[in-house]
């Protein structure tokens, strides 16, 4: 009996480690060819590990100044998104959560069905919407685009997550003399720190890797964010493969490094609102 | 009476911001786009005129219009379809797992990772690997099972599987986290109970947990039909509509017609009728699925 | 997981104990403060960049500012375009470029994105095949005007075909001009031990003999992928004029589908089925034909003189060579070229005239000459030491100026007309048509589109 068991436990091991390194495989091969010169791309064969390493394809993109604009457009249009749904998002959260508002099921539906939208339904309006108000191909409209689908995101996981938050603290600390502001901002906020960071997160990421607004909405490295400069490359006239990948992968670092330290808040995030 | 007033007055104030907010980023944006489709553009005379439903008719009567979306329904079905199979499989093999934690954080860990890059990337990734000159191709032709290299970006006929692929690649987390999270909350008791009655893996996974994760599965079909209905990205990146147009979902089809051919009122007619299919898709969905009281 | 459990209770909307003042205030201010900050976004950052994005330094008078849009910065290098840039706001000290650069696909849409958002551009990059487009929202001036004020002689320095008609009008002038012919690396055909084929015939045995699947290296490759109708209409219209065709008559209707057509199209269909070019044609954009000359994997290739440019960056020891005159029936070439046009809704109309003037002189196609391995729009061209003594350029002028050389016409609707190109071309190379019924089909869209 137990040796049966301890088989098939060693079975799943294995079997998760091969799926490991089938699902992982795109994105090691992508460090590899960054790391490759060029002639040695498409060896016959082809190798995981460079046979010659080479830091041409970084130096290339590094070289170009254009990829800094592009990296400091994302950085600073997911930030600010960020920084206006979880702002704008608690203070709905709360109300949702904690007041009597009538018309609280159908708005909450309906922030539901926004979540879902989909969002080429809206890039010609928003076109339109930039042309009029003169934010064609600026920051302001990214944002408000990304807004879009990121705050119905952001209110539903944060009122989920304040449900499970109990009242009494609160309410025990209002009893105490707070008004209400107070008892939010000193006891409740601090108490969805967990939530902040895996919602935050989960806005940050789809911020940053939102792509159909920013082509429609931006013209140039003036505004546009990586994502964008991403997508160009197959449209070029020659592509360095090399280059290529070392962009994707320096576009990728900081998504790593969110990832390594924020993946159990990430986890979190996405399973306590959804699971009803 | 007042203080009632004001009692109710507080939360809609709370809200207030979010929602003022969402109005105009999200509300303001549809309400356009329904009068963009109504109206007509003559660049000519630089004017609007109210054109009626003469632009949904051009739109339906298109060919090119139900091409696509044949082919967004083929594209959302089959990536729906390996969602499923990726997100049980990972979800079934972590969930019985007796490792010890920080291997099976390890893992889940390693199994998010593609979501993490952006669509942008997971695109230059697979297109690196898709290319004929490509280890994939390599392997294939090597062991012997392709006769030559493969562009399949390029053949009307793996284009769309090869989109597909890659969609499924960098998506599959989501709904396996979501699914994995289903069924860890599984409640103890019930787990016990069946345990008592001397359920095998295989009995308990049927009875319990299936049906208990059920309702959570049916809501993610959901919310994966629609934001998989509405892809963009891929097709303008990898393939510009594709091989005689066997990429062009609807929405990239939108685009085109906006900003390529700039017929922004016929655009905006695909767009509204998209919308509406949607909608009446959902609505049906969960009226169908509550009725059962499933969901 | 636990962490959840111990929460887990419903959260009830509490009573309200007192609505103290304190409360309004902030929310007054949260409120507030939201719409000042979408506010700062929208009017800090807001506001057509172009302006605002200029490198030049704050000076003492106001600069205008021209806006050009065009794709070139990736073929030719951002160190190129800045030279550029300068070199004209030297001779102009009170204008200042700003470049908004693209691939080449992105160029175009930027262009209509602008043009429909009322964004200023004054100087934009094109392609023959974008005119049509750009007409409809009458976007492009008319330069005949501008020309004629310079005097004849002006108008004469420019050879014939870059001087853009579309529907009577002068709307563009190609910045360079060049023939589509058969390139080869020489290095490899040494190799092989062959001289370079003079004849589509002589090409076709000579690509059978460099072709050898298990190695990797194919003869050629045919970029046949829906995103490349453009090269692939390019492919066949010079193999259209080796055989001595046209691509329309003098009204405009279609004239490729003549005999002469109906060999150019078999003689591609025989380049697949023959199984000498890189496998799967009908998925190879010009970007992948490009690499795969320049990574030494197929000894030609059909394409401009740009060839050069793209093997410089990946290959830099590899030097392209057109073949010697090649002569099937009659021995005509592709032409073609890219250039600028003038928004005719530009607020600086006659800088962007002194722009493209600038672009046009002497001193500038003598040093992009060399730098991009094109033949610059005029004349002088046939002169130029840098083309006479260059292996692929030698031949240009002459492929230009030779009478059965084709030139790519500007045709409307040129989006659906490409398309309906493309596709008959794929099915005929699956087989799905034959080649006159593709070519006749192809035509049919071409007179009910293209005029």
């Amino acid at each position: 009996m137990i040796r049966q068991f301890r088989l098939a436990s060693i079975l799943r091991t294995f079997t998760m480690l091969i799926l490991t390194a089938v699902l992982l495989f795109p994105v090691l091969w992508m460090i590899s060819t960054s790391l490759k010169p060029i002639m040695g791309i498409f060896s016959v064969p082809p190798h995981l590990i460079p046979q010659h390493f080479s830091l041409s394809g970084y130096r290339t993109i590094l070289n170009d100044s254009r990829w800094l604009h592009y990296f400091y457009n994302s950085y600073f249009i997911a930030c600010s998104v960020t920084l206006l749904c979880l702002v704008v998002g608690t203070l709905a959260a709360y109300g949702f959560s904690r007041m009597k508002i009538g018309a609280r099921g159908p708005l909450l539906y309906a922030t539901l069905v926004m979540q879902m939208f989909p969002g080429v339904v809206l890039i010609v309006p928003y076109f339109e919407l930039a042309k009029t108000l003169h934010l064609f191909n600026t920051y302001g409209v990214l944002i408000m685009a990304d807004t879009s689908f990121v705050l119905p995101f952001t209110i539903w996981m944060l009122k989920s997550y304040l449900d499970n938050v109990p009242t009494e603290i609160e309410s025990a600390a209002m009893i105490d003399g707070c008004s209400r502001l107070q008892a939010v901002t000193r006891v409740v906020v601090p108490l969805m720190a967990p939530s902040f960071v895996a919602v935050g997160t989960w806005a940050f990421l789809g911020a940053w890797n939102e792509y159909m607004f920013a082509v429609t909405l931006t013209t140039g490295w003036q505004r546009a964010p990586a994502t964008v400069g991403l997508g160009e490359f197959f449209g070029e006239f020659g592509i360095n493969w090399n280059s290529v990948m070392a962009t994707g992968t320096l576009s990728s670092i900081p998504l790593m490094i969110i990832f390594i330290f924020l993946q159990r808040y990430l986890v979190r995030g996405m399973t306590v609102g959804a699971v009803k | 009476m007042r203080r009632r007033f004001r009692k109710r007055a507080e939360g809609y104030l709370y809200i207030l911001p979010a929602y003022t907010l969402l109005a105009l980023v999200t509300g303001y944006p549809v309400i356009r786009i329904v009068g963009m489709s109504l109206s007509s553009f003559s660049f000519q005379t630089d004017h609007t005129r109210w054109a009626g439903l003469s632009e949904f008719s051009a739109v339906l009567a298109s060919r090119s219009f139900w091409s696509s979306a044949s082919i967004t329904i083929e594209f959302t079905v089959f990536s729906l379809i390996l969602h499923a199979v990726i997100a049980w499989v990972l979800a079934l093999l972590m969930y019985g797992s007796r490792e010890a934690r920080w291997v099976t954080n390890l893992f889940r860990g390693l199994w998010i990772l593609p979501w993490l890059f952006s669509t942008a990337a997971a695109a230059l990734m697979w297109g690196l690997l898709y290319n004929p000159f490509g280890v994939l191709n390599y392997t294939l032709v090597n062991t012997g099972m392709l006769q030559e290299p493969i562009d399949f970006l390029g053949r009307s006929g793996t284009a769309l599987g090869a989109l597909v692929n890659v969609n499924v690649w960098r998506t599959y987390p989501i709904y396996f986290v979501l699914l994995l999270g289903a069924m860890q909350s599984v409640p103890d008791s019930l787990l016990e109970a069946a345990r008592i009655e001397g359920a095998s893996y295989f009995k308990e996974l049927r009875y319990v947990v299936v049906p208990f994760v059920w309702p959570a599965v049916l809501t993610m079909t959901l919310l994966d039909f629609i934001t998989t209905f509405g892809h963009f990205d891929l097709v303008k990146m990898m393939t510009g509509g594709g091989p005689q147009g066997s990429t062009q979902t609807l929405a990239f089809y939108i685009y085109r017609e906006a900003f390529l051919s700039a017929n922004f009122s016929y655009s905006a007619a695909v767009s509204v009728l998209m919308f509406a299919f949607l909608s009446i898709f959902s609505v049906a969905y969960l009226k169908a699925y509550t009725r059962s009281n499933v969901i | 997981m636990s962490m959840h459990r111990s929460y887990f209770t419903a959260g009830t909307p509490a009573d309200s104990v007192h609505w103290g003042k304190g409360m309004k205030r902030i929310l007054a201010f949260a409120f507030v403060g939201v719409f000042c900050l979408i506010g700062t976004f929208a009017v800090f950052a807001g506001g057509q960049t172009e302006a605002s994005a200029s490198s030049s330094g704050i000076s003492a008078h106001k600069k205008t500012h021209l806006v050009w849009v065009e794709w070139w910065r990736n073929e030719w290098g951002g160190g190129v375009m800045s030279k550029l840039v300068k070199g004209f706001e030297a001779q102009h000290p009170d204008i200042a470029v700003d470049v908004i650069d693209h691939n080449w696909w992105d160029t175009h849409n930027t262009e209509i994105a602008m043009a429909e958002a009322g964004s200023e551009q004054d100087v934009l990059g094109m392609e023959g095949i974008w005119m049509s487009t750009l007409d409809k929202m009458g976007i492009l001036q008319d330069l005949g005007p501008w020309l004629d004020r310079e005097g004849s002689a002006y108008k004469d320095r420019f050879v014939r075909p870059a001087l853009v008609k579309y529907r009577g009008q002068i709307k563009a002038i190609y910045i360079y001009v060049f023939p589509f012919a058969v390139a080869y690396n020489p290095p490899m055909l040494k190799a092989a031990g062959l001289t370079p084929a003079t004849s589509l015939p002589e090409l076709m045995s000579q690509l059978h003999a460099l072709t050898d699947p298990k190695k990797n290296v194919f003869g050629a490759s045919l970029a046949l992928s829906s995103d490349s109708a453009y090269q692939a209409m390019m492919t066949f219209g010079l193999f259209l004029a080796q055989y001595g065709g046209k691509f329309e008559n003098s009204d405009g209707t279609a004239a490729f589908n003549s005999p002469a057509g109906v060999s150019a199209l078999k003689y591609m269909k025989d380049l697949v089925d023959q199984k000498v070019i890189v496998p799967d044609p009908l998925g190879q954009s010009a970007t992948q034909t490009r690499e795969y000359f320049a990574a030494n994997e197929t000894p030609y290739t059909f394409d401009g003189p740009f060839i050069t440019t793209i093997t410089k960056q990946a290959n830099p020891d590899l030097v392209p060579a057109f073949t010697p005159p090649m002569r099937t029936t009659v021995g005509g070439y592709m032409v073609s070229g890219s250039g600028l046009s003038m928004s005719a809704k530009s607020q600086h109309k006659q800088e962007a005239w002194d722009f493209i003037k600038y672009m046009m002189s002497d001193q500038v196609a003598s040093m992009m000459v060399k730098v991009t391995g094109l033949p610059w729009g005029l004349k002088s061209m046939s002169t130029d030491p840098f083309i006479e003594s260059s292996p692929v350029l030698r031949q240009a002028p002459a492929m230009i100026a030779n009478p059965h050389s084709i030139l790519f016409p500007v045709i409307s609707n040129a989006d659906k007309v490409q398309t309906a190109f493309i596709n008959n071309i794929q099915a005929a190379m699956q087989g799905q048509k034959s080649v006159s019924q593709a070519l006749d089909d192809a035509a049919a869209a071409w007179n009910s589109l293209a005029k």
